[in-house]
């Protein structure tokens, strides 16, 4: 089976994923990441420039970016079949210590008209042992009502994290590291985890869902590693979660 | 839904339209600008407790997903005009070449495609909005503005009346593929608020004067997007967003004082 195409935005912390088996003629976007770096003091998609380059003779890309005495990292993405791996590393080049570090990663869905959900419908998360629609879990009416972010297990509370604080719109609640979106026909998966994760996010605006990958504590000079993983499966929502499982092992 | 027969949700939906045909003293009589007046006096905006808790477990939401629009409150308004429509393609076309605006990504050049000149424009954010506004005389509506323009005095829960009709807006009704996008804002007359004003829910998302929080504002009215009705409702806030960002489903109308 062919694998998915991806496509990097040159200088840019984006890419594109096409030829998707599972969602033929579809298109995702990856703002990978969105932000990266310390989450009290984040650098925001369009403050660096990456440099994206196609491994030799391999559908791989590396992408490396720095923002001179704040960070460095790099991202190597690796297509699969139904599935995009990938794995980061983040080092912290200032001389604060970062008491948590992250790359806010953005899967993009709203470009995907058998995919994208404006309200959350079919949108999957799981906590208490029990998978739940987003629309059954409780959220909070934030100053930008179409969006919402989410503590993870294994994680800091959001309300600890100044990145995720600072939205004013985290519920009392706890999930698993991954969110995912079934297609209208119910029969297809796109989902996104990450590991370590720090938290979850989703905007309604954009259809779009973050795990976002955390690094840690970071003291200066220090690097932090992560992965993360983005699945396009034809399967139902155990079959797919009990794969992602065994693939994090 | 609340009881309501079938024959009585059939008159509950035809008084929207009675309304705004037969309405007393120039109350949601059209006017020659194509404005509805809509006259001074309270309105009940936004959802009961009791309300959002019955909508929450009818349409499988936690409840705190309506939080935003409890609870419901009683508020006071002077008279306004509110447009008819929303602004179409074809009235954002006269501003564009009245001022030298900028054409939107989904027209075909500086033009939008002839199909879609009575469509509701879209790809706007709230500044174009305002933009438009400013040239035509006029301004956003506030969200009470805009909700009692849709739901009169009457607390209704749609435009029409109480009852999800599926023929009374544009919407994503289901199915694999879903709607395709936007309509004539003229295709949809079930769909009159109580003064007679159309398209309020579904088709594009209206963009108001105010909002929840620094930089966003409130999208009212759901979208061609939208496939569930609670979230068709005047009442609903979720899908409020950044002010400064422009979709393919936000689009809005203005008002005006009542003069």
């Amino acid at each position: 089976m062919r694998r998915i195409r991806f496509e990097p935005a040159q200088g840019q912390m984006a890419g594109s994923l096409t030829q998707i088996p599972a969602f033929p003629g579809e298109r995702f976007g990856l703002g990978f990441p969105e932000a990266i770096g310390d989450a009290a003091r984040t650098c925001w998609f369009g403050s660096l420039t990456p440099h994206w380059e196609q491994q030799a003779d391999s559908d791989v890309w590396k992408c490396t970016g720095r923002k001179e005495g704040e960070l460095a990292y790099t991202i190597v993405i690796t297509p699969y079949e139904d599935m995009v791996d990938a794995r980061f590393t983040l080092t912290n080049e200032s001389r604060r210590t970062w008491s948590h570090s992250l790359a806010f990663n953005c899967f993009q869905c709203g470009a995907a008209a058998s995919v994208r959900d404006h309200e959350c419908t079919r949108h999957w998360v799981r906590t208490g042992g029990a998978f739940k629609r987003l629309i059954e879990v409780p959220r909070v009416f934030g100053p930008r009502p179409a969006i919402q972010l989410y503590s993870v297990e294994g994680a800091p509370l959001g309300r600890d994290i100044a990145f995720v604080a600072g939205f004013k719109a985290t519920p009392d609640v706890v999930l698993e590291p991954w969110m995912a979106i079934q297609s209208r026909d119910g029969k297809r998966l796109a989902a996104t985890v990450s590991m370590p994760c720090l938290f979850l996010f989703q905007n309604m605006e954009y259809s779009c869902i973050h795990s976002a990958a955390g690094f840690g504590r970071l003291g200066p000079g220090e690097t932090g590693k992560a992965v993360n993983e983005v699945y396009f499966v034809e399967a139902s929502l155990g079959d797919w979660y009990r794969r992602m499982k065994a693939d994090l092992g | 839904m609340r009881g309501f027969t079938r024959r009585q949700w059939l008159l509950t939906a035809g008084a929207g339209a009675a309304a705004w045909t037969a309405g007393p003293a120039g109350v949601g009589a059209v006017e020659d600008d194509g404005m509805v007046r809509i006259p001074a006096g309270p309105f009940a905006m936004g959802t009961t407790a009791g309300e959002a808790a019955r909508l929450a477990r009818a349409y499988g939401h936690h409840v705190s997903w309506l939080s935003g629009e409890v609870p419901q409150r009683t508020v006071d308004l002077a008279a306004y005009r509110i447009d008819r429509y929303p602004v179409t393609n074809r009235g954002f076309l006269a501003f564009c070449k009245g001022v030298g605006y900028g054409a939107r990504p989904n027209w075909h050049g500086a033009e939008p495609p002839e199909a879609l000149l009575d469509h509701p424009v879209v790809f706007v954010n709230k500044a174009d909005a305002e933009a438009y506004a400013q040239w035509a005389g006029k301004r956003l509506p506030t969200e009470a503005q805009w909700e009692k323009a849709a739901r009169g005095a009457t607390r209704r829960l749609f435009p029409w009346g109480d009852e999800f009709d599926p023929d009374a807006c544009q919407w994503d009704a289901g199915g694999d593929v879903g709607q395709l996008g936007t309509a004539p804002v003229t295709a949809h007359p079930r769909g009159a608020s109580p003064y007679g004003v159309m398209d309020l829910s579904g088709n594009a998302a209206e963009w108001c004067a105010d909002g929840p929080g620094p930089g966003s504002a409130f999208l009212k009215g759901g979208c061609w997007m939208t496939t569930q009705p609670i979230n068709l409702r005047p009442a609903a806030r979720n899908m409020s967003g950044f002010a400064n960002n422009a979709s393919a489903f936000y689009g809005f109308r203005c008002v005006k004082e009542a003069g």
